[in-house]
């Protein structure tokens, strides 16, 4: 009898851990998929709603990344919606360092509806017969029917620049929330006002104003160049302080009109050069979610980042004051650029499509974008009024501005580290702690990349 | 007493060989089959996935239709312009390895001979405090280094007052010694135990012998000790080696994809999760498991010739 129960429980232990390996993989069957509206003029009526979002329990899933004010107003946004319609949300909020990938494997096995794209680039680098680059990122998401057309949505008539500039092949596949700058640096204004320092307006005056600065014992400026990413902002506002025509830029280095060791381009190294020189000791090891307090609290004078940043500062101090100009050029006028921030989209093969687009309705009211715009410092792309002036004072100063060279630029596959990004990498300079010495060093090192870059496309 | 121990041994012994089913052989495998399941989902299959999917150029972004590059990736890595980027990661996996895997084992073998002691008091303690590290996770031990080498850390602190200072992280020429001593630091107590047990069992009748024919203490560890744990030694020597080439987890909580910590085995990380979304490779997988299989075949190389020494000296 024992020896029975023994092999009773053996038995059922072993078929346990089958069951619970082959259960793995089991999945429920899809639904059939909502109606999706085809027509701009005449949204499809849809009288019945999708097959899960009624009988599920599963909340609607909205996925952006971890920045403050986008997070802040989303979710005011979501308890507005579910209070309205008693469907639950799960924001789901990831850092953006993970979010490439937490993005991806979620859109892979479709545990998302509501989704930011993901990359800087989006709706921009498409490709283009000049330049044998890779498709980027939505593009592929795109193609693939990953992300669904919501031109038929009437919802999607309230919105101007923030809808146009996701058309592609004849339809809309999302909603660009907000235009931001990121070719200028934030300043303290009380630091400014109590030393007499004034916004430079070009270039000479802006290595006077840091001058200056550190003669006080002040760190100019920081950055948190240890996440990588940040740092290969400030080449995009270096290149636009030598020419704003950042599209012949490129279009140029692809031509051969165009060299890494041109003119123009060294003077954008040598910038970089001075640039990093004026940042505060180790900011290459400085994290991004550090550098805000760190400018918040005195330790630099100037904080170059993109505007998407003023909810985190606004957090780390309300009190504090500060504004944001253009990095000058050689002459006066230099204007901001920029890019469109978070870009949302609706999973093609989301179970959830209607109430996904409830959502985005809730979101596309006027009232309710203001204060989305507001919290996180977006350059409106729907036509709002605001009183806030922070953001009135950043409209006035981003009228006609264009795209910025990083999130624009195209990269050859091959390419090696030194064309990251932009191809201007002043963090291997010295003066940022990196390996080579000097900016024509730098610039001969990236050229011979770019060429060994061509030649293996057989150029 | 002794007789009827013997009778008990022999009664009960052929009551067991009364209860027992005839052996059947393959139970064995009916009791080796959910671990070697478990082995084969996920360990032999992803790793065959990875060899296959370093022929195609398969990318992280879903809706991507994919092909068949044959050994394009392979030619890549080898021959072309970013082929220079890869020698400067396997130039810093060599450096991390190498300097790691001395440091780790020299230390741990110290550690283990002193706590192995007999008038050392508190043993159980200061074993413990060594191995926590690996308790906490690479995660605790990574962040807290991460803080502790900050620009506005404790050791920063002591560089301001002797009037200098450092940007740990940022620095080209430092972070990748700084990411060896956290490396060391995190795993230095599970080789300690390794060796500890091994000590444990060397013959103290031969250390005994030695002493009394006039061996003094260096003589007995280097002549009597040392041959007796060779086979930990190595095994040990291989763990590190094989874990070194493989790290990534570190380096990630601590630099990230920064380039000056790139080694092998995060360049694959980075590249096929879009760790370091500037990269233009980044996303790349197929070009990322090409990679992979790389690193194993160095992994294959290095364990292969530690396995050669190991049985050379054992036979010597």
């Amino acid at each position: 009898m024992k020896r029975n129960l023994k092999k009773l429980l053996a038995i059922i232990c072993a078929a346990a851990l089958m069951l619970g390996l082959f259960g793995c993989g089991a999945k429920n069957e899809a639904p059939a998929q909502a109606e999706v509206p085809q027509n701009k003029e005449e949204p499809v009526v849809k009288e019945e709603p999708s097959a899960t979002s009624e009988g599920s329990s599963e909340p609607l899933k909205v996925m952006t990344w971890s920045n403050a004010g986008t997070v802040d107003a989303l979710t005011q946004i979501s308890e507005q919606f579910t209070e309205e319609t008693g469907i639950e949300v799960e924001l789901i909020v990831v850092s953006s360092s993970d979010y490439a990938t937490e993005f991806n494997n979620r859109m892979s096995i479709g545990d998302v509806d509501v989704f930011s794209y993901s990359g800087n680039n989006i709706f921009g680098g498409a490709q283009v017969d000049w330049a044998e680059s890779e498709k980027p990122n939505w593009q592929i998401l795109v193609d693939g029917g990953k992300a669904l057309d919501l031109s038929g949505y009437d919802w999607i008539n309230n919105w101007s620049t923030g809808a146009s500039v996701c058309e592609y092949n004849g339809g809309i596949y999302g909603i660009a929330t907000g235009a931001v700058a990121h070719t200028g640096l934030f300043y303290n204004k009380q630091m400014f006002a109590d030393n007499g320092w004034k916004v430079p307006e070009t270039w000479d005056e802006f290595v006077t104003l840091c001058e200056n600065i550190k003669a006080t014992g002040v760190a100019p400026m920081t950055c948190g160049g240890g996440d990588t990413w940040p740092y290969t902002m400030l080449p995009s506002s270096v290149i636009a302080t030598v020419d704003e025509d950042v599209e012949s830029w490129i279009k140029g280095l692809w031509t051969g009109e165009r060299t890494y060791t041109d003119e123009k381009s060294l003077l954008v190294y040598e910038r970089l050069d001075v640039y990093n020189s004026y940042m505060e000791t180790g900011f290459m090891g400085i994290s991004y979610a550090e550098a805000p307090g760190r400018f918040v609290t005195g330790k630099a004078a100037m904080m170059p980042d993109g505007t998407w940043q003023v909810a985190t500062i606004k957090q780390a101090d309300p009190e504090f004051e500060f504004g944001y100009f253009p990095l000058p050029g050689t002459e006066k006028g230099t204007g901001l650029q920029g890019k469109f921030d978070v870009t949302l989209g609706i999973a093609a093969e989301s179970k959830k499509i209607d109430d996904a687009a409830k959502w985005m309705e809730v979101f596309s009211r006027p009232e309710n974008y203001a204060v989305y715009c507001e919290k996180t410092g977006f350059i409106p792309t729907m036509d709002i009024e605001t009183d806030d002036p922070f953001l009135a004072e950043l409209i006035a100063g981003s009228q006609g501005m264009a795209k910025a060279y990083d999130t624009i630029n195209r990269i050859p596959t091959t390419a090696g580290q030194y064309l990251q990004k932009t191809g201007y990498c002043g963090q291997y300079l010295k003066s940022a702690g990196g390996p080579v010495e000097t900016a024509a060093e730098l610039a001969a090192l990236t050229q011979a990349d770019w060429d060994a870059a061509m030649e293996a496309l057989g150029k | 007493m002794g007789i009827m121990s013997e009778k008990r041994i022999s009664s009960k012994g052929r009551r067991l060989d009364r209860s027992l089913p005839k052996f059947n052989k393959y139970a064995i495998f009916l009791g080796v089959l959910p671990g070697l399941l478990i082995f084969i989902l996920v360990n032999v299959i992803p790793s065959l996935g990875t060899f296959g999917l370093s022929f195609t150029d398969i990318k992280q972004v879903p809706g991507y239709e994919w092909q068949f590059l044959g050994l394009d990736n392979y030619r890549e890595i080898l021959f072309q312009s970013n082929s220079r980027d890869i020698q400067e990661a396997m130039r810093r996996t060599f450096v991390f390895t190498g300097l790691v895997t001395v440091l780790q084992i020299s230390l741990a073998l110290v550690m283990a001979v002193l706590l192995n002691l007999k008038f050392v008091r508190g043993k159980n303690l200061y074993r413990g405090i060594i191995y926590l590290p690996i308790m906490l996770g690479v995660t605790v031990c990574g962040l807290t280094f991460k803080l502790f080498f900050s620009i506005d850390g404790p050791v920063q602190a002591v560089l301001k007052l002797l009037g200098t200072s450092s940007a740990f992280w940022g620095d080209w020429n430092l972070a990748i010694y700084l990411l060896v001593f956290c490396q060391m630091w995190y795993c230095v107590g599970s080789t300690m135990v390794i060796f500890l047990a091994a000590l444990q069992n060397v013959s103290l009748d031969m250390e005994e012998a030695a002493r009394v024919d006039g061996a003094n203490a260096w003589q007995i560890f280097w002549r009597i000790t040392i041959p007796q744990i060779i086979p930990t030694i190595f095994v040990n020597l291989l763990m590190c080696v094989i874990g070194n080439l493989n790290e990534y987890q570190i380096i990630m909580v601590t630099t990230g994809a920064s380039r000056q910590t790139t080694t092998l085995a995060m360049m694959v990380y980075s590249l096929a999760f879009s760790l370091d979304s500037t990269h233009p490779n980044a996303g790349r997988q197929g070009y990322a498991s090409a990679l992979q299989i790389l690193i194993f075949f160095l992994v294959l190389i290095f364990t292969l010739i530690l396995r050669y020494i190991q049985n050379r000296v054992e036979e010597d």
